[in-house]
């Protein structure tokens, strides 16, 4: 019989919530099924409807009002930061005259999705999930449902609807504003001309890498959104379980970001080399 | 009528409501009384459905509304609004929006009508001049007010109140309790109070009912409570003189 804890099935399992989360693990346990129970509600309320497009639209006026300053700061950090390393090393090569090419195919293939992804979970996710933890708190929630209200319905489908089409507009925002900063920095630290610049910028960038990027977004833009709100769902019976939610929230998020990118990329990598042959 | 039979609520292991029986007559007040944290804002919300009971009851106007499809239980606990103890105003809502949103919400009335009938319980509630007013500018006892026009504006036949005066001072605690009686008295609404205030309890109780340990200990109607050594004065209203006198003051 084995007694080496690696011979044991769940140990991953065993290693995540007994050892890492500790006294934490019965609290992971709910938010598990928190998550769970608002996943499936939100799609029960989808099919059940009526959709409700009026507060769908409220909500994305709201989300890209207040995303896109953040979107916009971080595409012109990323650009430059982006821009500068391949400078840098091209000049040290001789070979900065590919800056262009190098700086459009990190942004386009990993930099612009992978940035403003997290800069969403951020800015927009966390305010989902202290917006409906608070409601809940002051019993808005309960409100809702006296009046016949659902409250997936009313708050939950908005907010995911409105960040699943927000975040690829965001990404698609940060390519243009990140290959323009750089080269912005481009023509006044090494005087290129943008003619040379843009010209190999597109040179190795085919379309699909836009389109790949921009269904990442999509997927990331959704399950940030489900997942914030979710948290927000959760027991909240004051300001610390607030605090607590908001924590989860942005840490559940960030490591979504990063594995659904991860996933999607190998994916879409796989696919397009299996269809070159 | 609403019959209330075996109702039975746990938490985490805890049981809040043991076996819980009350009718709630039509045309009648009905208060229940009962200390902090007894599980009376419990048994408003598991009538409602707002929280998940674990056996029991409860039947609106002849229709078991526990065990009936979501559309059924939906229509009938309709017929019921509440007044929350924090209000449950939305904050991204100006008190008319607020007071509007089950009218537009599921389209009841055309807007004209719609602002006619905000303006009337508005007025009601002595809330006119606050209708553009946002729930975060308002005062304790005026959300409280614009919360109960909110949960009259569809005509319910029941109304529950959750600790209506708690946190108000006496004389908005006296407004809250003359607007009470006007509803009940202007639109014939049968009302449910539960609190453990006592004065409400003698301004505008006709059938009190105690509620401790779980389940209904005592019913009975104002006269008969507030006749010392009745049971109610007994468990409930006398022991405030009791603890002082314990405590040697």
């Amino acid at each position: 019989m084995s007694s080496s804890p690696f011979s044991s099935g769940d140990f991953l399992d065993k290693l995540v919530t007994e050892i890492y989360l500790g006294p934490m693990a019965s609290e992971w346990k709910a938010v598990r099924s928190t998550l769970i129970r608002t996943w499936g509600d939100f799609f029960r309320a989808l099919a059940v409807g009526p959709f409700p497009w009026r507060e769908t639209g409220r909500q994305f006026v709201r989300v890209i009002n207040d995303g896109w300053v953040t979107v916009v700061a971080g595409s012109v950090v990323q650009g430059i930061f982006v821009m500068w390393l391949a400078g840098y090393y091209g000049k040290m090569f001789g070979a900065y005259i590919w800056v262009g090419s190098v700086t459009a195919y990190a942004v386009f293939r990993e930099f612009a999705v992978l940035m403003t992804s997290v800069l969403f979970a951020g800015r927009i996710g966390t305010a989902f999930t202290v917006e409906i933890g608070s409601m809940q708190m002051s019993e808005q929630i309960a409100a809702m449902s006296l009046m016949n209200v659902d409250p997936q319905l009313y708050l939950t489908v908005p907010r995911v609807v409105a960040s699943l089409i927000a975040l690829p507009i965001f990404t698609a925002f940060s390519f243009g504003i990140a290959i323009l900063s750089s080269w912005l920095l481009m023509a006044f630290f090494w005087d290129m001309s943008a003619q040379i610049f843009f010209q190999n910028a597109f040179m190795f960038t085919p379309a699909t890498l836009l389109t790949n990027s921009l269904i990442r977004a999509f997927v990331i833009g959704f399950t940030v959104a489900l997942n914030a709100v979710a948290l927000g769902f959760h027991r909240c019976a004051g300001a610390e379980d607030l605090g607590r939610s908001t924590t989860k929230s942005i840490v559940l998020n960030l490591f979504s970001v990063l594995l659904i990118d991860l996933l999607l990329g190998i994916l879409f990598t796989t696919l397009s080399s299996g269809l070159r042959g | 009528m609403i019959q209330i039979r075996d109702l039975t609520v746990a938490f985490s292991g805890r049981t809040v409501l043991d076996h819980l029986s009350l009718d709630v007559y039509e045309g009648k007040t009905l208060v229940v009384l009962g200390r902090s944290g007894i599980g009376k804002s419990v048994l408003l919300k598991a009538v409602l459905g707002l929280l998940p009971v674990q056996g029991g009851s409860v039947e609106i106007d002849g229709v078991e509304v526990l065990k009936a499809s979501v559309s059924v239980a939906r229509e009938y606990r309709g017929r019921v609004g509440m007044l929350l103890q924090n209000g449950g105003l939305f904050d991204s809502m100006s008190v008319f929006d607020n007071i509007a949103f089950p009218l537009r919400y599921h389209k009841l009335a055309p807007e004209a009508e719609i602002r006619g009938r905000v303006e009337h319980y508005a007025e009601l509630v002595d809330l006119k001049d606050a209708l553009a007013v946002f729930p975060q500018d308002l005062s304790g006892g005026m959300r409280r007010r614009a919360a109960l026009a909110r949960a009259i504006i569809q005509n319910p036949k029941y109304l529950f109140y959750d600790e209506p005066s708690t946190g108000l001072d006496p004389s908005t605690s006296a407004l809250v309790e003359i607007l009470i009686r006007r509803v009940k008295e202007e639109l014939g609404i049968t009302t449910l109070i539960v609190t453990h205030d006592v004065d409400m309890v003698m301004f505008l109780g006709e059938d009190v009912a105690l509620l401790s340990e779980g389940h209904i200990t005592a019913r009975q109607d104002l006269k008969t409570v507030m006749t010392p050594g009745s049971e109610i004065w007994e468990q409930f209203i006398s022991q405030r003189e009791k603890a002082h006198r314990e405590h040697g003051f």
